[in-house]
């Protein structure tokens, strides 16, 4: 392809545009890297910029050093994974008949899906409901509750809505069922919309804070946000009794060393996932 | 592809819900003893001191609390409440129906708002029956949980009182350079940080701005508790006259630069950044910051010297910091429990001095040793350390070693004798006029002394911030403390 | 045309049925998620109700008595109502008309990147913002914004512009709404990233045929494409006008900026620590959901009239 001398330029300061947007989305993440190794005194001084100063690796000893941690990091990725996979799953099957321009009862189903994203019960309520469900204590408490999330679903069911009906036709013609038109065609399809819950999915089970507060007393189902923020709290706090790894250790490169230890794995999964945001599956297959 | 596609993504689940069932075997929470016999179910709850326990122990599973079975005869379980919003926990248990028998509550407003709601047992006459309680608990301390003629939980008295409170912690080594010696009074105060400002070009005062009062200052005006004795009654200290001297004093102090500019968003870590690096030369700092304050600010600065200097004297000749209320933690039994018996019965037990000794020291010779009166913690202790989450009476003793054994005692020696105002309102009773409303009357003293102190609010409006707070319930608050102080408080 | 053989069928008697009978495994397919809908949605909602009354969770909700709209009128007569209420509203005014677009256009620039690699090292380092806690962001933003040693405030002073601190109540708002853009975008930009790519490359080949340029090509093509998704996000914001993101604001907040930032929800927070009044909360929350319902709705219709598409 030729390029005219205009859209040179435009890439190129598009280009330069990105990476400054880039920068600048970099530079937090980068900073609690960098306070993380840093040595303490210079982190608690406040002088730890983007560059470290010293090397400190202890924060990562006391972080990563104890069997608890690595149990809640198994822990969250069980959930993540598990929760991701059935999200997708029932959400896409329950998106597909929305999508369906003849499917009596869409509206009301819509719009009892959609109702529920702005009015809940409440604490109580939901608590009652997952208590008398026998889910207390256990990690189906930290999965279902969350599972139907309307906003991915309606995210499934506009992107289903692209994939041109002569396409599902002719399936059709051919004998083939909702379900498998849905399988083998329009799912398929849709990749980039899936990908794109799975994303949101993973990143909401693995950050998921709140449910493990209230639902888990176990210390062994304890996620791993749990886990590290129960860590940064009892830094903070001015208890007489504490733990003796903690003791003098500087809250906030704790907190930074917390802070990449959870985030780093959830970082790389887009990446992953990544190939499925890709274009051309439809390329060639509508002749009209 | 596809098929190949639609397989693999059936196969995935299918590993995906075999991966869930054997987490789930595996995660299971850690097996209670099964050594229950006939004995009562007793379920305590205690707040989270995040303490790790050794591997494959947890809180229902480890030496203590098989002692602690055995040596009382019931079937304990331990429920640990998260370190983030507990009480919430607290509240969906007993609404789901899932009542524990005993509570561990610290804070009084907390205590109070169950009590109101008609969540809490009145204990009275199983306290008869516990002679170990009554022993360990004054007279005296029982009213702060005395509501209407009943008593409604255990207060365990107060043990931190001898690690007082906080002081000004200040660069020693600036003062000797600048020459300023022993500061007295409020205006000694002043003129040392006008000459911190001019010679060194520092921040002389950093602080956060809490809730709107900066102790040592407030104290040397004559508000350093939220509720005090004038005229033989009680008033709200920070609607007196006393208060707008205060306010006009950190006024000038902030208008001067000698207070920090960030001073209204200034956090914990701020202002510690701030003494470490050199960057301030004063705050007012309590024990338990001290010691990683000043550890840091070893390690950076080799040479240089905090320490901890008596609080001003105001223009009465007023001085000092507020000391800790009777009360360290309130032991309640909730309405709904079975075993309400049975639950005081274990209180009892608690209170033994065997008992408590072995909690919170463990045994003679293993984690610990005696010398005279005193208690030395060995090396052992390190893998004990999980008995904090059983400590349900923590004594003067207990608290005193693990100040010691920390190096806490350090800096909480330096600040005990500044540690002089008693709060009053602590010895009350959980009244809801009082207490339903600290919070509120709290966060509007904050916005307006915040805005009174940095100039944001003249002085003049003084009016309305006493309009705001009454406008919060706070006239109806000190009605009934000082109702109760002038009948109860006095015949002691 | 699509569905035609279908809409032919309508118009038979009996045609309802006989859809049922020959597809009755779409309705099984919506099934699991109608069903946990019920369980976790709409069944806790019967504990709305506590919002009218008088809630002890001693006498569970049975039991605690009716007070009709008591809690909605103390609501509404708190002495900061008005002003947490403007604050509510025009955060997330000004979010939308700021904040909305953007992600929308790095979206589509960053579509315009041809490297596959360095296109893919962006998108992925954009949204990294997200993942971090306003705990951690919030004080960035007080570092960067500090008046004795913030950098952005070094550069106002020495560009003779006036400082811009956290303690300003003309430039609170502002500071939420940059510093948000700031976390959010990138993570934003996914979606829209996603909806591009359902876009027909074909219709792009044509329209280079044809001569149009970049500029045209985004406004015919790329814009109406995404048309749904971006219709979808801004009717959910407008339904989200009555709440607002509480944990950046209380990060950010002090009392000095009480006047302009000051939101509901953390006006809530602040007076509810510690205290237990499960129904007031309630009934804030479900004021805030009651007019965000109203709102949506009349969006929706607004939109569905425009633009053919909307939420239902």
């Amino acid at each position: 392809m030729i390029r005219t001398k205009g859209q040179k330029v435009f890439s190129a300061v598009n280009g330069l545009l990105m990476l400054l947007v880039a920068a600048v989305a970099l530079f937090p993440f980068l900073h609690e890297v960098s306070k993380s190794i840093s040595d303490e005194a210079a982190v608690m001084a406040g002088d730890v910029g983007l560059i470290p100063i010293g090397f400190n690796l202890r924060t990562y000893r006391v972080v990563l050093g104890t069997y608890d941690f690595w149990r809640s990091l198994a822990v969250s990725a069980v959930i993540t994974v598990a929760g991701t996979v059935l999200q997708i799953v029932v959400l896409s099957l329950a998106a597909y008949p929305l999508s369906r321009r003849v499917f009596p009862g869409k509206r009301i189903f819509l719009f009892l899906f959609v109702f529920t994203m702005l009015f809940n019960g409440g604490l109580i309520p939901t608590y009652l409901v997952v208590k008398s469900l026998g889910l207390l204590d256990k990690l189906w408490a930290l999965i279902l509750p969350g599972l139907v999330n309307v906003f991915n679903l309606i995210l499934l069911r506009n992107y289903f809505l692209t994939v041109p009906d002569s396409l599902e036709d002719s399936a059709r013609i051919d004998g083939c069922s909702n379900l498998t038109v849905f399988a083998r065609i329009v799912f398929p399809l849709s990749l980039p919309a899936v990908a794109t819950i799975a994303v949101y999915c993973a990143v909401s089970y693995w950050n998921g804070y709140f449910g493990a507060l209230i639902y888990i007393s176990s210390k062994t189902l304890q996620p791993l946000s749990i886990y590290l923020r129960t860590m940064v709290i009892e830094a903070d706090s001015q208890l007489v009794n504490l733990n003796p790894e903690l003791a003098n250790l500087n809250p906030e490169s704790l907190r930074s060393a917390t802070v990449v230890a959870a985030t780093l794995p959830i970082l790389l999964v887009y990446p992953f996932l990544q190939r499925y945001f890709v274009k051309g599956a439809l390329v060639g297959a509508v002749k009209e | 592809m596809m098929r190949r596609l639609g397989r693999s993504a059936a196969v995935f689940a299918v590993a995906i819900v075999l991966l869930l069932g054997i987490s789930a075997v595996a995660f299971a929470s850690g097996q209670p003893d099964k050594d229950s016999k006939a004995k009562v179910s007793l379920t305590v709850v205690m707040t989270n001191n995040v303490e790790s326990f050794l591997p494959g122990e947890d809180e229902n599973n480890n030496e203590i609390i098989r002692r602690l079975r055995e040596g009382s005869g019931y079937d304990l379980k331990w429920i640990i409440l998260p370190a983030d919003q507990p009480w919430n926990k607290l509240t969906l248990m007993i609404s789901s129906g899932e009542t524990p028998d005993v509570v561990y509550c610290p804070p009084k407003n907390v205590f109070a708002d169950y009590l109101h709601k008609g969540a809490l047992a009145p204990i009275d006459e199983y306290v008869k029956n516990a002679p170990n309680l009554q022993k360990l608990v004054p007279e005296a301390t029982w009213a702060a949980v005395t509501w209407k003629g009943k008593r409604y939980a255990v207060p365990i008295p107060q043990n931190q009182n001898i690690a007082g409170n906080a002081s000004f912690f200040v660069r020693k080594d600036w003062f000797a350079e600048l020459g300023i010696k022993d500061l007295v009074t409020v205006d000694d105060y002043y003129q040392a940080m006008k000459t911190i400002l001019d010679k060194k070009k520092v921040i002389p005062l950093t602080q956060t701005p809490d809730n709107g009062v900066v102790g040592g200052f407030s104290g040397a005006f004559g508000i350093g508790t939220t509720y005090k004795e004038k005229d033989g009654g009680i008033v709200a200290s920070y609607i007196q006259p006393e208060a707008k001297e205060y306010l006009q004093y950190m006024n000038k102090l902030y208008a001067e630069g000698l207070l920090d500019k960030e001073y209204p968003i200034n956090k914990g870590a701020n202002v510690q950044e701030k003494l470490v690096a050199g960057k301030a030369a004063m705050n007012v700092t309590a024990w338990s910051s001290a010691l990683s304050i000043n550890n840091n600010f070893k390690a950076k600065n080799p040479t240089g010297e905090l320490a901890y200097i008596a609080p001003p004297k105001g223009p009465r000749g007023e001085t000092g910091f507020s000391r800790y209320g009777p009360v360290r933690s309130y032991l309640f039994v909730p309405a709904q429990s079975k075993h309400i018996k049975e639950a005081v019965g274990f209180l009892d037990y608690m209170s033994r001095p065997e008992v408590y000794t072995y909690v919170s020291f463990g045994e003679e010779g293993k984690q610990f040793n005696r010398k005279g009166d005193d208690i030395f913690l060995t090396d052992a202790y390190q893998k004990f350390r999980f008995q904090m989450y059983y400590v349900l009476v923590d004594t003067q003793m207990g608290f005193a070693v693990r100040l010691r054994d920390k190096g806490f005692k350090v800096f909480s020696d330096q600040v005990v004798p500044y540690a002089t105002l008693e709060p009053i309102a602590e010895y009350a009773p959980p009244m809801p006029e009082v207490l339903g409303v600290s919070a509120d009357l709290d966060n509007v003293t904050l916005e307006y002394f915040v805005r009174f102190i940095t100039g944001d609010l003249g002085l003049d409006k003084f009016n309305e911030y006493v309009t705001a707070w009454k406008a919060k319930g706070g006239d109806k608050a000190v009605a009934a403390l000082d109702s109760w102080y002038k009948s109860d408080f006095k015949k002691k | 045309m699509a569905g035609e053989r279908e809409l032919r069928e309508l118009r038979r008697p009996g045609w309802t049925f006989r859809f049922l009978a020959g597809n009755y495994d779409l309705y099984l397919m919506i099934l699991p998620a109608l069903v946990l809908l019920f369980l976790f949605n709409y069944l806790p909602m019967y504990g709305a109700v506590i919002a009218f009354k008088d809630y002890n969770f001693m006498g569970g909700i049975q039991g605690s008595p009716w007070v009709g709209f008591t809690h909605f009128q103390r609501l509404f007569q708190e002495r900061e109502f008005y002003r947490i209420l403007r604050n509510t509203l025009l955060i997330s005014f000004y979010r939308i008309v700021f904040q909305f677009p953007l992600p929308i256009l790095l979206a589509i620039l960053l579509n315009e990147v041809g490297n596959m690699f360095f296109k893919r090292v962006v998108q992925t380092v954009t949204y990294m913002p997200h993942f971090l806690s306003w705990v951690i962001v919030g004080s960035l933003v007080i570092d960067l914004l500090s008046p004795n040693s913030g950098i952005i405030n070094d550069a106002c002073r020495s560009l003779g512009l006036p400082e811009i601190t956290l303690m300003s109540k003309a430039s609170f708002r502002g500071i939420v709404v940059v510093s948000q853009a700031w976390k959010e975008t990138g993570w934003s930009a996914i979606i829209y990233l996603a909806a591009i790519l359902s876009i027909n490359p074909e219709l792009y080949e044509v329209a280079i045929v044809d001569g149009a340029g970049r500029l045209r090509q985004t406004w015919h093509i790329t814009l109406p494409g995404i048309l749904t998704t971006i219709v979808f996000i801004l009717l959910l914001r407008i339904g989200a006008l009555m709440s607002t993101d509480v944990e950046q604001i209380l990060m950010l907040y002090n009392p000095l900026v009480y006047e302009t930032g000051d939101v509901i929800g953390t006006y809530v927070y602040r007076t509810g620590l510690g205290k237990m009044e499960f129904s007031y909360t309630t009934a804030i929350g479900l004021f805030q959901s009651v007019v965000g319902f109203v709102l949506l709705v009349g969006a929706n219709r607004v939109s569905r009239k425009y633009t053919n598409t909307g939420m239902w």
